[in-house]
């Protein structure tokens, strides 16, 4: 900010900052004001304000079945994918296993494939295995696509790890077992909940690999969906708000853990003026 | 190797706490270890010597149990102790940067040896304090690693390493980390614990100053093989080679050349059984160049006995 203040500011770069900002954030303020908006999506300028949209999506209760689809499917999936790809992260950090490369290119192909590729695959897969459609679906298809983004932010955890520690650890008379409880998984506390809330994320607002996967049960993104075609309703732009929130919470929070754990330097970042 | 001939120790083999036999390391083609023996006295506080990459750490972290030995036996007090995975190995370690947990405090660190054995809370809460007092740290124990300084983290590491009472303590550079006013505070407190609870320590350092003010022998290595072992006192005064010569004591060499029987150094010269003394296996009739040693102990005693022993002409 010293240095800011030190130079003179040019408009270009300022009108520059704010039409980027705007592009971006710009869409969301309106999503959010047209959530408050008496008269809808239709109004312009936004004139009266209401919370009746907020009362009408919470007597809805299609709208809070698919979330409450979608937070089962995406708990399940952490716990699903974190445990698999911590197995699989060790795998590749310790175990020297014949084929050992092109198992670490295998678990992660999902991060690249299209998700139409691995959801069609998926859904053949479950038709194969003569399994009915269902959230059990879309709960293993968001599992294990997401195994890949576990295992890459798992395995970059473990490679920062103090192996001294897990020495030390042994030295004392404690088992590989012991060591793995009580020294490896506290150290991996930061990454765990990293790959977690990333892969909670992705998998709550996950449209392609559910879209091959989902029976009668809707996710919210489905739902969502679902409804724009026929026709935005201000109720879309009220639950849109909530999801909206409860993401600026999600990165709050995240930030603090990191913050604590890291030390000042990211708490710094966010709280500059 | 003569080395063997100038221990008086590494020829008695039953009061052995720790040996070492014939053990080679290699990690792929590179030879890290080359066939070391040694043993480690009940008690003796023993310091492997070396430069960086000269296998003394490689030998520590063998003894410990983190590497396997390619070849070569480890025993411990008649049992033998390269098969045992670390932590059912009666020794324990002193790391180099500590390695303490930092997500515990200090009193969890240190008990964490008794916890994982599932030790009474009792016995352990009495042997924390007790470990904690011996390394003066008892005020600390609710405090978290990382607010510690160097030298804290140091004792704290010592008295976790000491809790579980192992016959031997194994120190890999504890000092090394430290600043040199404060490595010549915890070198004397060590050699001072080190003769209060009685054990065994085998000490890592390749600091010459250090394994003279603390060892009772001192093992130098040099390329992964033992150049020579003997007390501090004999290894100074009779090193068996020229290596150990300019290592230990950073002494004045003279090139000087071998024929006949005769040793020349410049105008120097004097028969070479008169020269080699008792210490040394000269290469009789070899044209090989040989160093010759000033031993300046005391600048008296040494040109007291250099007179004494060689006649300059």
């Amino acid at each position: 900010m010293t240095s800011a203040s030190s130079h003179q500011r040019s408009p270009f770069l300022t009108a520059y900052a704010v039409l980027v900002f705007a592009f971006i954030y710009l869409p969301i303020v309106v999503l959010i004001l047209y959530s408050f908006n008496r008269d809808g999506v239709g109004g312009f300028p936004p004139r009266h304000f209401t919370l009746d949209w907020y009362r009408q999506l919470f007597s809805d209760s299609a709208i809070w079945d698919s979330v409450i689809n979608s937070l089962l499917v995406a708990t399940a999936s952490v716990a699903l994918s974190l445990t698999l790809g911590l197995l699989a992260a060790l795998a590749l950090d310790r175990a020297s296993f014949p084929g050992k490369s092109l198992f670490r290119r295998l678990v992660l192909l999902p991060l690249i494939l299209p998700g139409i590729i691995t959801g069609l695959s998926l859904l053949m897969f479950a038709v194969f295995a003569g399994m009915q459609l269902s959230l059990l679906t879309v709960f293993l298809g968001h599992g294990t696509a997401l195994i890949s983004v576990a295992t890459t932010e798992l395995f970059a955890g473990l490679q920062k790890l103090d192996r001294a520690q897990e020495e030390a650890s042994l030295d004392l008379g404690a088992t590989p077992w012991q060591t793995f409880w009580r020294v490896t998984l506290p150290n991996l506390k930061l990454s765990l909940i990293a790959a977690g809330l990333l892969i909670f994320t992705l998998s709550m607002d996950e449209i392609a690999v559910t879209f091959f996967l989902i029976g009668r049960d809707n996710t919210l993104p489905l739902e969502i969906w679902g409804r724009l075609r026929r026709g935005i309703t201000p109720e879309i732009n009220a639950i849109s708000t909530l999801i909206f929130a409860v993401s600026v919470a999600l990165i709050v929070i995240w930030y603090r853990l990191r913050a604590r754990t890291t030390g000042t330097q990211t708490k710094e970042l966010l709280e500059r003026p | 190797m003569s080395a063997g001939a100038i221990s008086p120790l590494n020829a008695t083999s039953g009061s052995a706490l720790l040996e070492v036999r014939c053990v080679a390391k290699s990690f792929g083609a590179t030879q890290v270890l080359k066939n070391i023996s040694l043993q480690i006295a009940a008690g003796e506080f023993l310091t492997l010597l070396g430069e960086s990459g000269s296998g003394k750490t490689t030998l520590l972290r063998l003894i410990a149990g983190f590497e396997q030995p390619t070849s070569g036996e480890i025993w411990m007090s008649n049992e033998r102790l390269d098969t045992l995975p670390p932590y059912k190995r009666r020794v324990n370690t002193v790391f180099q940067n500590y390695a303490l947990f930092p997500q515990l405090n200090v009193s969890d660190n240190v008990a964490y040896g008794l916890r994982v054995k599932s030790t009474p809370k009792t016995e352990i809460a009495g042997r924390v304090e007790e470990a904690l007092r011996m390394v003066k740290m008892p005020q600390f124990a609710e405090a978290r690693p990382a607010t510690l300084s160097g030298g804290q983290q140091q004792r704290i590491a010592l008295a976790r390493a000491l809790i579980n009472h192992p016959q031997l303590l194994l120190l890999d550079e504890p000092l090394s980390a430290l600043d040199a006013n404060l490595r010549k505070q915890m070198q004397s407190e060590l050699k001072a614990l080190q003769r209060e609870i009685g054990i065994a320590f085998l000490f890592v350092t390749h600091d010459q100053d250090e394994a003279m003010a603390l060892s009772d022998r001192i093992a130098l290595l040099r390329n992964g093989a033992l150049e020579q072992i003997a007390s501090p006192r004999e290894i100074y005064s009779r090193p068996a080679t020229a290596y150990t010569a300019e290592f230990i004591g950073q002494t004045n060499l003279l090139r000087g050349e071998i024929s006949n029987g005769v040793v020349r150094c410049g105008p120097l010269q004097w028969k070479s059984s008169e020269a080699g003394g008792a210490a040394y296996d000269w290469p009789l009739g070899a044209a090989a160049s040989v160093c010759i040693l000033l031993i300046t102990v005391s600048l008296l005693f040494a040109t007291e006995r250099l007179e004494k022993r060689w006649s300059f002409k």
